[in-house]
């Protein structure tokens, strides 16, 4: 093949660009690749682990309350083995439930704060902080539950946690914060529901004078 | 270095260039120039996701036949026309597209084997109690559905479950704050009414004619009469076509033996017998020797044909069903010879056969069951010719609702000939208000046409309007009465009635004021005439009003009896006295276990709810609310 002088002029200057710069591109094009490898690989493996999850899972929502042994086996595997999934968040919250009813409160506060923490679904994060709350204020730790209640969490949620608020402050013999945090929930409650019936109720109560 | 481009122009470098540029235009390209195009324009948009108009009008449809038949085929058409069910209908599109979003995201997974382990499961695909290829392959057919469509159905369905239908089983609250709730909604009061009424008071109260026309010139709006027409009307339906529909015996036969199989069943039925053989090659002497005590045994079984199992073990000579009473299973036609096949087919349950001779020997037969049973001919012959005179009617009905529809447009000065054409007759309706038009037609399209400048100015026919599946209705306007506000004379002495009855209420909230006041600091009131005592809870009306329960619960109760008092609208004042309250619940009750239920049940629903709500704020949705009504095609 022969080429002329322009030609040579312009593999010239290829074979100089490549000389100068060959190893960066090369360098860089490996980058690339490996890094799209490392994606499809963290993919493929976070795949993997949601899908034996579910497997659990479902075993898990199927299983009868009553079989408090499997369910806290169960739920043991996906919080400690699939941390990283949506499955164990919300395997801490059947653990603690079940417990809670076993009467081990200890385990179900432990159980409940580990997903306040570490669920990876802000609705099962607030379901854990509603839950928390409720025992706190069942142990008469007025304070605590009002602390866990102002924690950050889904704006969903907030009918249910200003509900539990009210129940807090009327134990606290503050009736008319109590009032506020009521008429708040019944705001932002379901409204076709009928859990603000029960809101209503607690509301009543208080009588026009609180 | 475009040199070498040019060079290679016709090489593999172009080729993959241009593949490079195509491959992604028939992955992407088509599919959104399509749902760019008109039917495609979106009611709503989630998280960058248009939900069409078009699956809006699917959904819209099946949540219309869903609802019809739940109620039987009875609704009222207007409801499935009012905005709130459309918005209902849109509310479940968008919640569904969260949810599917939402699993995404969060790698909520269903497996393959999960998938297929499910599906295996469903009892619907299958047969002698397991799962049936063919029953699979029949039933998706007849659903219209691939087997990849229905799979994908099957995941969401799985995936939803396990992101959202197990939310309930998440929910719940510790028994001290349940308790706070349960015992409000426990409390039990004890209470009695007495009344005020203010028709004690109406002798005492005058109104004046000043009054009165003062009153009428305020509120003129109030007696407003709307515009109303007065209509000419046809109806035409697929059932007003069903007596003209001819179908012959032929006919009726023709699809009885094309659906055969859904007539005659699959008819199996279950035996026991016991045999009496007379061998291979037997004489005509040992033939009788075996009818003979074939005879014998028969007439046991006869005398005793509850005890035929046992009558089996001990005679029969068939030694695989001998030990199991005779039972021979079930049997479906062709397999058992044939005078045996005969004689099981002839019979019916629980009967026992004479002796029935076969190549083995002599059997006596117990007919245990019949299943899948067939239908004959005759018995079905009716129904299937008024299914096929349905079917023609509205096959007629499809093939003349355009030429009515276009005649109803194009002959716009009258019904009439419409009407003529098609064997129908005018009907003429009496005065309707526009309301009153579209509860009439249960239709608010053609009732809001009806006073459309075409219809109600111009005098056309108006549309054929589709009110009822298989049902069009076209009408026009015949008359006119244009909206009036009624003179005074007609209505001064409705008028006179309302300032009286209020007057009087005024003097009896008045005196019912007075009364609870005294009432409070002890003073009894001996013209007052309490209703017997009651004892109610928030749930157990015991006959009182919403009304008086409500204040009798929020009463303070601080010092029994308490009185509190409410105005009646116009009919008085209710004094309520509360005698008792019981506070004290027993939560071991039975009638506290069923509200503690009832709580869960309600805790559980504002999960779900809190839960959806997360999803949405935590998203953008866009919906086009405007065209929920213009949008929609019947």
């Amino acid at each position: 093949m022969a080429y002329d002088l322009e030609e040579q002029e312009q593999l010239d200057e290829i074979k100089a660009w490549w000389k100068r710069y060959g190893n960066w591109a090369l360098t860089a094009v490996t980058v690339v690749a490996v890094s799209i490898a490392a994606i499809q690989g963290w993919k493929s493996y976070q795949y993997k682990q949601s899908a034996q999850a579910s497997v659990i899972f479902q075993e898990l929502i199927q299983a009868n309350d009553q079989d408090v042994k499997n369910i806290q086996t169960k739920s043991a595997q996906l919080i400690e083995n699939y941390a990283s999934t949506a499955y164990a968040g919300r395997a801490a919250l059947l653990a603690a439930k079940v417990n809670y009813q076993a009467k081990d409160v200890k385990s179900a506060k432990a159980q409940l704060e580990w997903a306040s923490k570490n669920a990876k679904e802000s609705a099962v994060v607030a379901m854990a902080l509603l839950q928390l709350a409720g025992i706190q204020f069942e142990e008469k730790n007025y304070d605590a539950a009002l602390k866990t209640l102002d924690e950050k969490r889904a704006a969903g949620f907030a009918g249910l946690f200003a509900d539990l608020k009210g129940d807090v402050l009327i134990a606290q013999g503050k009736k008319a914060e109590a009032k506020i945090a009521y008429e708040l929930a019944l705001k932002t409650l379901d409204a076709e529901g009928s859990y603000a019936q029960y809101t209503k109720y607690k509301l009543e109560a208080l009588g026009d004078d609180a | 270095m475009l040199e070498v481009l040019r060079e290679n122009s016709k090489g593999w470098l172009a080729k993959l260039i241009l593949a490079a540029i195509i491959i992604p235009f028939a992955l992407f390209g088509i599919d959104s120039y399509l749902t760019q195009s008109g039917s495609n324009i979106p009611i709503a948009t989630v998280s960058g996701n248009d939900v069409s108009m078009e699956q809006f009008n699917k959904a819209l449809q099946e949540a219309k036949e869903a609802v019809r038949l739940a109620n039987g085929g009875k609704v009222d058409a207007a409801i499935l026309e009012n905005a709130k069910f459309k918005q209902s209908v849109l509310d479940r599109l968008i919640s569904d597209r969260l949810l599917n979003d939402e699993i995404k995201h969060k790698k909520y997974i269903v497996t393959d084997e999960q998938l297929s382990g499910y599906i295996l499961s469903m009892p619907e695909f299958h047969k002698d109690g397991k799962f049936s290829q063919e029953v699979y392959d029949r039933t998706l057919l007849q659903n219209r559905l691939s087997p990849s469509q229905f799979e994908i159905r099957i995941r969401n369905g799985l995936a939803e479950q396990q992101v959202y239908a197990s939310i309930p089983k998440l929910a719940y609250q510790p028994s001290g704050v349940t308790e706070q709730a349960l015992t409000l909604a426990l409390q039990k009061r004890v209470v009695s009414v007495a009344e005020i009424k203010s028709a004690d008071f109406l002798l005492g109260v005058n109104v004046n004619q000043a009054q009165v026309k003062a009153y009428y010139e305020q509120n003129k709006e109030k007696f407003r009469v709307p515009e109303q027409v007065k209509l000419d009307f046809v109806l035409m339906s697929a059932n007003s076509l069903i007596p003209s529909a001819m179908v012959t015996d032929a006919e009726v036969r023709k699809f009885y033996q094309e659906n055969s199989s859904k007539y005659q069943g699959n008819e199996q039925r279950r035996a026991s017998h016991i045999l009496i053989p007379f061998g291979v090659g037997a004489t005509a002497a040992s033939k009788q020797a075996s009818r003979k005590k074939a005879e014998e045994v028969l007439v046991l079984v006869k005398n005793d044909p509850k005890n035929f199992e046992e009558l089996a073990r001990q005679y029969s000579q068939d030694t695989g069903s001998a030990n199991k009473g005779g039972d021979l299973g079930v049997i479906a036609r062709g397999v058992m010879v044939k005078p045996f096949e005969d004689a099981v087919f002839a019979m019916k349950p629980g009967a026992i056969s004479e002796l029935i001779e076969s190549e083995f020997g002599y059997h006596i037969i117990k007919l245990t069951e019949i299943q899948g049973l067939g239908q004959d001919y005759n018995d079905v012959k009716a129904q299937i010719k008024g299914d096929l005179m349905y079917q023609k009617a509205l096959d007629k009905f499809s093939e003349q609702a355009e030429a009515f529809s276009n005649m109803v447009y194009e002959q716009s000065a009258s019904l009439q000939p419409a009407a003529t054409a098609f064997g129908l007759q005018v009907q003429t309706s009496g005065w309707l208000t526009r309301a009153e038009a579209i509860k009439f037609f249960k239709s608010d399209k053609l009732g809001s046409t009806l006073f459309s400048d075409e219809v109600l100015k111009e005098r056309r026919n108006s549309e054929a309007v589709e009110v009822a599946s298989n049902t069009l209705a076209a009408a026009r306007v015949i008359d006119y009465k244009p909206a009036t506000i009624r003179g005074y004379d007609e209505v001064k002495i409705s008028i006179e009635d309302f300032l009286k009855q209020e007057a009087a209420a005024k003097l009896a909230v008045q005196k019912g004021k007075a009364v609870i006041s005294s009432l409070q600091q002890g003073k009894d009131d001996l013209s007052l005439n309490w209703t017997a005592p009651v004892i109610a809870n928030r749930k157990v009306a015991q006959g009182l009003t919403d009304l008086v329960r409500m204040n009798a619960f929020k009463a303070k109760a601080d010092k029994l009896p308490t009185f509190v008092g409410v105005e009646d609208n116009n009919n008085g004042y209710l004094l309520i006295r509360v005698n008792q309250v019981e506070a004290k619940v027993d939560l071991s009750a039975n009638e506290a276990q069923a509200a503690r239920e009832d709580l869960q049940k309600a805790l559980s629903t504002e999960y779900e709810s809190a839960y959806m709500k997360t999803l949405k704020a935590s998203s953008k949705i866009v919906v086009h609310a405007e065209r929920l009504q213009s949008g929609i095609k019947e």
